[in-house]
Formats: structure tokens, sequence, C-alpha cells
């Protein structure tokens, strides 16, 4: 009983520390305003609503041909409401950043979230299939894939690695960092990166992850990255402009995950039917409710 | 008053016959994070641990993986009744770190669950060799509470360390099967969330998992067992030991101790760019480096999160200070080959990041131990004798 | 009623003056022959009180029999004032002096055995000049920091020195103490955390640990073997797993062993390394 009660006990101190964090979070949504509150929940209802609205398959300015006898997924995730105004994590010339003659060369932004001016789309969200179309198997790509950082910045931001496939860290800063990651499946990588590692070491993932695995340095907290790992081609990045396009899918009905690094899921079962020798194209509009903090 | 004493006999040898409490109730205690589940994730995870470990009385031998059961479980048994003797007040019956004295330690026993084990000698990343686990039963760690066990039978020390095994890979297979139903939204929170906030229905929630439960779980469960077992292979595969390419180098061949010369080199690495040591374990190794000043984040927590109290913390959300390195105490073992390990693979769990066959050379390897090593001994203070404050003692980040 | 105070507590007195008896011989309770000369000196104090407290055990209870059987042989009806002893002069200068005598008598008789385990100037100058090792108790467990075999202190000061910083070729161990037979050794005893007890039955030592200082014990085996070391003082939940060991071993088998020990604490990793070897 003793053991029993201690562990029920402590269980509950535990949950009251770790929900501490969340309970903040969840005080603040629900301090924010009435009007973005309800904005929060019909938009959220939009995300579905205007997926399966926009099912009209707009050819894209400059679509890329599927192969034949297989269909492209391509769309834009937008933000649906004003920009948040995000201050950069390091700021230019300010000297009492940590190492801040390598660090402060230039600013280092803020990319939890990256939202294109002209279009509105939002950067760097993962738009993937969890697991491969039912029985397949794909090829390893051979080329290394090149994680770099600079100016304390990882670059890229985001990178979809497949499994089984290098992925190279490298540095041009003249100062060391430490390449962190805490994955779900896979073995940890916690090593740290000679200032100007230009061959890069080697990290390789050989299993895949369900969601993208957060990359740190110790030494410059404010750097971060996100590693999607996948065993099949089927998994993109939105770009710049928000804009996304996958290749290739066998025809067939797919439920892609979207996800983003300040929200998580912005779906976790975005329904898609691919048709032969098409390219479906979809608007996904993210509200921005669900980004205030 | 007359006392009887025909009364205080009696009422004496009822208590001693009785006692005066019930023995506890042996029982594996679920994790925080599968309580937190909806309550049919929730049974399907207590289902598989209880068919695939079963209770403390009544064990399972999986023989998914690799560990030495004996011939019918008998070393597995072995090595429950020992942790229950001498593990249990600290570890937990679960294994969980949360015996009943665990709330009185600092720092805190270790919980297995997450299949992480600081100090090894094998490559980043990877989990203990059971010759790792045996030493440290043996030799206990300095600065914790955790003693030595020296002089049991190496026999029950290897009962031991194949239980706590055993008990490592029960706790990691229930975080992964939480972490798989959680992806697949069996989180009680965030079903509440999405009904309430998303305006989702619970029933059609509901339904999605439950034909998840019970069509792709098995699968899931299976490679997640796989997964662990791997790790465990992983570990005691000769290939990941790590063994220095060269000799500890830099020692005076009169004294067996280190020369002025390594010692200077091992100094201009500690404060190099390319290892920056001191930006955790402080310009004098007092542990007090610019980064145990600051507020850190919870790892993987979306959106981010920071930790209540400032400083670094490991992975199981402890404040983890860095070593002060002043005190000549080393958790993981004095001998320089296990200073060159925690250098070479990092120290699992924590910050401390792997330098070996990356960042540092085996050779300025063994200078950083060597300083590392006469730190303690220097006739001042260290911070005295290196006065040189870094450029980024201000806190940054 | 009658007799039965008297037949009661005599045949408790006997049962234990028989018990008494017995005891050692069979080995009950105590802890076997002292395997030290200091230890058997010891043994002998022991056996002199437990004559002394015998004999006196044995006279009142002769006196409280007598009491009560005359007593009991009263009749009711005979009942009569009794003698009132208290504030008898006489009786309490004599229960007074004897037993302060018999103390006396014991405090001097010990002095020696106590000055030679106690008095640091009675100390063998050798084991206090070439200590074997700082003992450091904590819970729950024997931590040991001995100097480097080839190391020899020339004088006190240098060993007290020894004492406020560890040297770099110190070699560590912890609950395994071991020391040539034959041979007086003496151990620094200090404690990190709470009171503990430095306990080696079978040698007859028991000296507290207390934080915050630092006391020289000294032992000697007569016979080579492994002997319990155990904590004498509740320091904690894990006092009764604070358990070590003291190896009493031929010299030569000593030096080995702490060359062993030096050795496995050098190790780089590195099979016959040329290190291995410098370290002697």
């Amino acid at each position: 009983m003793n053991t029993n009660e201690s562990n029920e006990s402590s269980g509950w101190l535990l949950t009251a520390v770790s929900c501490g964090g969340l309970l903040v979070i969840g005080a603040a949504w629900l301090v924010t305003p009435a009007g973005a509150n309800g904005a929060a929940v019909t938009s959220a209802r939009q995300v579905t609503i205007l997926a399966d609205q926009v099912t009209s398959a707009v050819v894209s300015t400059e679509p890329s041909k599927p192969a034949k006898g297989t269909g492209n997924f391509t769309g834009i995730v937008t933000l649906g409401g004003a920009a948040l105004d995000l201050k950069p994590k390091v700021k230019k010339g300010d000297l009492t950043a940590k190492d801040a003659a390598v660090c402060a060369m230039d600013d280092v932004p803020d990319e939890s979230l990256v939202v294109d001016k002209s279009t509105k789309g939002i950067a760097n969200v993962f738009v993937y299939l969890d697991k491969a179309p039912a029985g397949k198997k794909y090829d390893t790509p051979k080329e290394p894939a090149v994680f770099d950082q600079k100016g304390c910045r990882f670059l890229p931001h985001g990178l979809i690695a497949r499994v089984n496939q290098p992925v190279l860290v490298k540095s041009q800063d003249n100062i060391a960092h430490n390449t962190h990651t805490n994955p779900i499946r896979n073995t940890g990588f916690n090593q740290a990166i000679k200032p100007v590692e230009s061959i890069g070491i080697k990290l390789l993932y050989d299993k895949p992850e369900r969601l993208p695995v957060k990359v740190v340095c110790d030494l410059h907290t404010w750097m971060t990255a996100y590693h999607l790992v996948l065993d099949h081609p089927f998994g993109a990045m939105t770009n710049a402009k928000g804009e996304f396009e996958i290749k290739d899918l066998p025809p067939g009905k797919y439920e892609f995950i979207i996800w983003q690094e300040s929200i998580g899921y912005v779906d976790r079962k975005f329904a898609v039917e691919i048709t032969a020798d098409k390219v479906t194209d979809k608007k996904i509009a993210v509200p921005a409710a669900k980004f205030a903090k | 008053m007359r006392i009887r004493p025909a009364l205080v006999t009696l009422a004496a040898v009822v208590l001693t016959a009785v006692g005066c409490g019930q023995a506890p109730e042996a029982a594996f205690v679920l994790h925080q994070k599968t309580s937190e589940l909806s309550d049919a994730s929730r049974g399907a995870v207590e289902k598989e641990l209880l068919n695939k470990f079963g209770t403390p009385h009544q064990l399972v031998a999986w023989q998914k993986f690799p560990f030495d059961y004996g011939a019918s479980g008998e070393n597995l048994v072995t090595g429950r009744n020992l942790y229950m003797r001498h593990c249990l007040h600290c570890h937990g019956v679960s294994g969980d770190g949360n015996g009943p004295t665990a709330r009185f330690l600092n720092p805190q026993p270790r919980d297995y669950r997450l299949g992480k084990f600081k100090f090894t000698s094998t490559k980043s990343g990877l989990k203990p060799r059971r010759d790792d686990l045996r030493e440290i039963v043996k030799q206990g760690i300095p600065g914790t509470t955790m003693p030595s066990f020296v002089l049991l039978p190496e026999s029950e020390l290897n009962a031991i360390v194949e239980y706590v095994r055993w008990l490592s890979a029960r706790g990691e297979y229930e975080q992964k099967l939480v972490a798989t139903l959680v992806g697949e939204g069996g989180g009680e929170k965030d079903i509440s969330r999405r009904v309430n906030k998303d305006g989702e229905s619970r029933e059609a929630i509901l339904k999605g998992l439950a034909d998840f439960i019970a069509k792709d779980f098995v699968e899931e469960a299976a490679i997640a067992a796989g997964d662990v077992a791997d790790s465990w292979v992983a570990a005691d595969a000769d290939e990941n030991l790590i063994l220095p390419s060269i000799a500890r180098a830099g020692l005076d061949a009169k004294t067996g101790l280190p020369t002025d010369e390594s010692l200077h080199k091992g100094r201009e690495l500690y404060v190099s760019k390319k290892a920056k040591c001191m930006d955790c374990h402080g310009p004098g190794g007092l542990g007090d480096g610019v980064l145990t000043e600051q507020f850190w984040k919870i790892p993987g927590t979306t959106p981010e999160q920071e930790y209540a109290e400032p400083g670094l913390h490991d992975d199981w959300g402890n404040v983890q200070k860095p070593r002060n390195l002043t005190k000549g105490q080393y958790r993981g073992g004095r001998r320089p080959v296990d200073l060159f390990r925690r250098v070479y693979a990092g120290i699992k769990g924590t910050q401390m990041p792997a330098f070996g066959g990356t960042a540092l050379t085996d050779e300025e390897i063994w200078h950083l131990v060597n300083y590392v090593l006469m730190l303690p001994h220097q006739k001042t203070s260290p911070a005295a004798k290196h006065p040189e404050k870094p450029s980024v003692a201000s806190t940054g980040g | 009623m009658g007799r039965f105070w008297f037949y009661f507590f005599m045949s408790a007195a006997v049962a234990m003056v028989v018990t008494f008896a017995v005891a050692p011989a069979n080995n009950w309770w105590f802890p076997g022959a002292a395997l030290s000369p200091l230890g058997k000196r010891i043994d002998d104090l022991f056996y002199l009180i437990l004559v002394i407290t015998g004999v006196t055990f044995v006279g009142t209870t002769i006196a409280l029999g007598y009491v009560l059987w005359t007593g009991s042989s009263v009749s009711r009806q005979e009942q009569s004032k009794s003698w009132f002893s208290h504030g008898n002069h006489n009786l309490e200068v004599i229960w007074s002096i004897v037993p302060a005598g018999i103390l006396l008598f014991i405090s001097l008789y010990q002095m020696d055995v106590w000055a030679a385990f106690r008095v640091k100037s009675t100390f063998d100058a050798e084991a206090v000049l070439q200590p074997l090792a700082e003992v450091t108790a904590r819970q729950f467990e024997w931590r040991l920091r001995l100097p480097a075999p080839s190391r020899k202190f020339k004088s006190q000061k240098e060993v007290q020195e020894w004492l406020k910083h560890p040297a770099p070729d110190d070699v560590y161990s912890v609950n395994d103490l071991h020391f040539p037979t034959g041979k007086r050794v003496l151990i620094h005893l200090k404690s990190e955390d709470v009171l503990h007890s430095f306990f080696i039955p079978k040698l007859r030592v028991k000296q507290d640990a207390v934080p915050g200082l630092v006391i020289p014990v000294w032992f000697e085996a007569d016979k080579s073997g492994a002997y319990e070391l155990v904590c004498a003082e509740l320091c904690g939940w894990g006092h009764y797993k604070m358990k070590g060991q003291v190896v009493a071993q031929p010299e030569v088998e000593y030096q080995a062993y702490l060359k062993q020990l030096q050795i496995n604490q050098s190790d780089d990793g590195v099979p016959d390394a040329p290190m291995a070897e410098g370290a002697k």
C-alpha cells in the first residue's frame, strides 16, 4: 500500500508540475478576447470545410507533370488573419548575445511562424503521409541531405530525410555548435560540431518518425530546426510562399498529416483523392488565432 | 489501580504477531502519460503490458527481448527478489525512480522507463552495456545517494542488472505505446480540446481510435518492441564500445601524472571555441557556466514551453547542474577511460554532447581528460589561476 | 499467593545467571573471540565487569529472596509496621561508597586499554606516519581513499595536508578495506552527512564518525581473513545495508592488491598500455 500511495501522490505532484506549463498556456488562451476565441472555433472548422470545398483541380502556374499513371498533390498553406510580429531571436550587433562575434553578425529570425507578405503562405509546414502506400517499398536516395549551420542558425530550418539517408551536419560558423535531437523511434543524436565543419558529421535515422524531430543546439538555445524522417517519398515542406508539391502518388485516397511547429497538427487526417495523370491542388488556411500565445 | 499482567502480556503478544501495519502490496504503476490517455487507449496499453510483462508477482519473460531470463525464467525471478530487497526503496517497483524514499533524495533516483542511462561505455545515444550497469551497481555513484553494492556476489549483481534492463524495456515499451496512441489522438486532453475548441464529435474520434486499436495497434506495438529490443542488442555489440585509439597521452613517464604541456593544451581546449566546455562548466570548472543561468525550453512540447527553474535540465526534467570539476567527484567512474568516454560520447539524457570523432581527436580528448583530472589538485582555486573571464560572461540567448 | 513472588523472582534470577554462564561459551550474542591483542584486552575488561555485576546481582537477589521468603511467612494477623529505612544515614553512606569504590577501581583499571585505543601519543608511530586510508562514511556506504602505494609521508604535517587535499595519485575504493595482517594500521574517519559508527566486531573496534571531525582510529588483526564492517549508529533508513568488509592479508598479498587497485584505476582503455607500467 505504501509503495502505491507514494507513487500515486508523487504522481499527482508530477502532474501538477508538468501540467503547470500547460495550464498557464491554457489560461492565456482563455483570457484572450472573446472575439479571438470565437474566431478560433469557427475558423478551426474552416480548415476542413475550406479544404472540402476547394476540391477544384486548380492547375498551378507551373505544374510539373506527374509520371505516367500517378498523380501529384500540390497546394498552399496560408494564414487566415494578420501575421504575428515576431522579434528576431538575436538582433544584429547585439553584443550581449552569446558568442556575439559569430551569432549577432546578422539577425537570427524567429522561424516559429514564417509568413510570406504577398501570398500569406506559411513556410516550413510539413505535409506528408504517415506511412507508405500499402505494400510498397521505396529506395533510399543515395545523395546525402545537408544540414548546415550559419550565423548560429540551422539551414535549412526544416528538412525531410529518408530512412537510412545520411544527413551531413555541417557548420560554417567559427564556433562550436552541438546538434541535439530527441526522436521518438530513432537513437538520439547529441554531437558537438567543431567550428567550420565542412565535411559534415553523419547523422543517420534508421527508422521513420511519425512527427518531425526537433533539433536544437544547447550552446545557442535559440537555434531550432525540424527533421522529418520518412520511409517513402510522399512528404513535402512548404516553401517561402507557402506552396508544396508531392509528386508521383499512386492514384487513391490518402490522409495527409499537416504539421506546423508552433501549433503541431494543422490537420491529422487531411483527406485527398489522387487521380492518375492529374494534379490535385488544395488551399489550406490556418486561422491566425491558432498561433495566439 | 491494578495493572493486570495477563492483559498486558496478551497485548504484547498480539502486537508482536500482527505488527503495526500491513505489508505494502507490490504492483507496477502506470506512467503519468499513460494515465492521461482516453479510457480505451489506456486499457489497450494496460492490457499489452500485462500480457507481455505480467505483474511483480507473476512475471512474464517475453522472448522478444534479448534478456537472460534463465532456462525457465529463474534469473528474472532472482533479479526481482534482489531488486525488491536492494533497489526498490529508491527506484520503485516499476523502476520509475519513485520509490518510498525518492522524495527525500537529490538527485532523484534514475527512472529507467526512458531507456536512458547516463554513464555508459557505448557510443553516442546508445544504451549501456551490461558491464556498465554492473559497474554502477558495484561502485555506486559518488555525489548521489546511490550506494555501492560491491560485496554482492557476481551472480546476484548480474541478476539485478538483468532485471533492471527488463524493467527499463517494460517502461520504454509503455512509453512507445503511449507515444503511438498520442500520435493517433488518444490523449484525453487532446480529445477534449478537439471536441470543445474544434467542434469535432467525440464519438467519431473515439470510433477512429477504437478502429486503430483493433487493427493497427498490434503491428505498431510489435514495431515498438522491436525498436527497444534492437537498442539493447546494439548496446552490447562490440563495435559500439568506445576504446580510445591511442593510449592516454601527455603523461610524465616518471611520475605518471600529466605534463605541464598536456595540462596547458587541455586548458586551451577547455576554453576553446571548438569544445566550449566553459559555457556549462564555467571558466574555473565550478559548473557555473553562462548556460546554467538561463531558462530552458522543455523538449518535445508543441508549442514550446519553458521549465519553471533556470538552468540545464536532463531528459527526465530534473535540474541538471553541470559537474563542478574541482571537487574530484566523478559519478560515472574516475578511471581515465571513464572520463574519456564521457567526453567522447557525451552523457546520455543530458546536454553534454559527444565530442569524439567530431569536434575533438582522441589525443585532444586525452589532454582534456588530463586537465579535468588535475583541476581538483591545483593549489589555488582554478578560477584564480586562470583569471581570464570570457567575453560571453553575460547571459546571452 | 503465598510464596508465588518468591519463586517467580528467584526462578528468573536463576535463569539469568545460567544464561550468562552458558552464553559466552556458545557464542550467543557474542561476536566470537577477539582477533586482535587490543580486542582481547577489551574482552578481559568486559568479563571483569560481568563478574562484578554478576556477583552484585547474585547478592541482591539473595537479599530479595530472603525478604520475600520471610515476609510471606508472616500471617495477616501478625502484620505490624515495617522497618522504615528511608533517610538512614549509615545505609546511604554504604550504598554510595561501595559502588563508587567499584567504579573508581574499574576506571583506574581500564585506563591503559582506553589509552591504547584512544590516546594518540600511545599510537604506533609508524602507523600514524603512514595512514592506511581515509574512510568517509556516508549514507549508506564507506568511501575509501588510500595514499599511492609508493607514497611515503615524511611528517605529520604532510599527513594533515593529505587529509585536507587529496593527491592526484591517490587510490580509491569503496566498502572493501584491505590491510596487512599483524600490523597496526591507522585510518582517518570522516562523515559526509550524519553520525555513523565504524564498527568491526571481530576486532572490537568501534568509533563514531562525526561530520566535521577527522578521527584517527587504529586496529590490527592477528589472523588473515575478511571481517565484517558495519555501521553501529542508526544513520537513516538504509542503516542496515551500510555494510562493508575489512580484509586482513599477508603483506605480500596486500601490496599486490594495492598495485592492482592502482592499475585498475589508471586504466585508459587501451590494452597493455605503457602507462599502466608508468603508473607504478
